[in-house]
């Protein structure tokens, strides 16, 4: 558990500077690394029997927190609100390079995998 | 002129970090409704659902409301992006529509079975998605509102 909570505050403390440090894009990036690390994970998991404990603490601590679905919506819904326009945007950039950060995770891990004849 | 670098107080982060430890432990350890089997517990969509739901419409009605209170930062920071950025999480949401999606291609016996159901599952994503988008308006106007009533 405690390292589940520590991987956790860490990963919102990060995704918390990057958006401090990089206003515009500090979510998104927090959000593709997030997926990607996500992805990558639960590829390992797969095929080594990993100790769940650290699997949870890096799956759902690190990365869950690292990456966040209220905030995008927060934001696209103020957008919405403001008749930017920009909603849609937001959610198809947000949701659509997550899920492709996920899928590389998962092809690169894969790849390292058989290059290294672990499948 | 350079932009002046935004600093980060250690009182903020901390209360980020705090937050956020909460927040991703209700994410994981709450009983929270299943679909699937235990085996498949990462892809299982309707946990997620849930999770992503409620805390971004929470989010909106404290955004709504926090908008017209001087609370401290590291009050709002813990609570905002520590807490409900927590709570909520992307990189599950990424990795059950990819696990939902490429698992039905590599079970279906046939191709055109399988991208019916990848575009089903991409037009429910849509759905929800829309479907957070109108409730977090509405709760970001709730949470204005009560600000305003009690002001």
């Amino acid at each position: 558990m405690i390292i589940f909570v520590l991987a956790a505050a860490l990963g919102a403390i990060i995704r918390y500077l990057a958006n401090l440090y990089l206003p515009r894009r500090g979510i998104l990036l927090a959000n593709i690394a997030g997926s990607f690390i996500a992805g990558s994970v639960l590829t390992l998991a797969t095929t080594f029997a990993i100790n769940n404990v650290v699997f949870e603490a890096v799956f759902g601590g690190f990365a869950g927190s690292l990456t966040t679905y209220s905030t995008v919506a927060v934001t696209a819904a103020e957008q919405h609100i403001n008749s930017t326009g920009n909603a849609t945007k937001i959610w198809i950039s947000q949701v659509g390079l997550s899920i492709t950060a996920c899928l590389a995770g998962i092809t690169v891990t894969r790849i390292m995998l058989v290059l290294y004849n672990y499948v | 002129m350079a932009k002046p670098v935004p600093k980060s107080r250690i009182v903020t982060l901390l209360a980020v970090g705090v937050g956020g430890a909460l927040g991703a432990l209700g994410r994981v350890f709450l009983p929270w409704p299943t679909v699937l089997d235990e085996a498949l517990q990462p892809i299982d969509p309707l946990p997620i659902m849930l999770v992503n739901l409620i805390g971004a419409a929470l989010l909106g009605l404290f955004t709504g409301y926090a908008a017209l209170r001087p609370w401290p930062e590291a009050v709002t920071k813990g609570i905002t992006t520590g807490f409900f950025g927590a709570f909520t999480t992307m990189s599950a949401l990424a990795v059950v529509t990819t696990g939902l999606a490429l698992g039905q291609a590599a079970l279906a016996m046939d191709k055109l079975t399988g991208i019916f159901t990848m575009v089903a599952i991409i037009a429910g994503l849509v759905v929800f998605l829309y479907i957070t988008t109108m409730l977090t308006i509405g709760t970001i106007r709730l949470g204005t509102k009560l600000a305003s009533g009690n002001a």
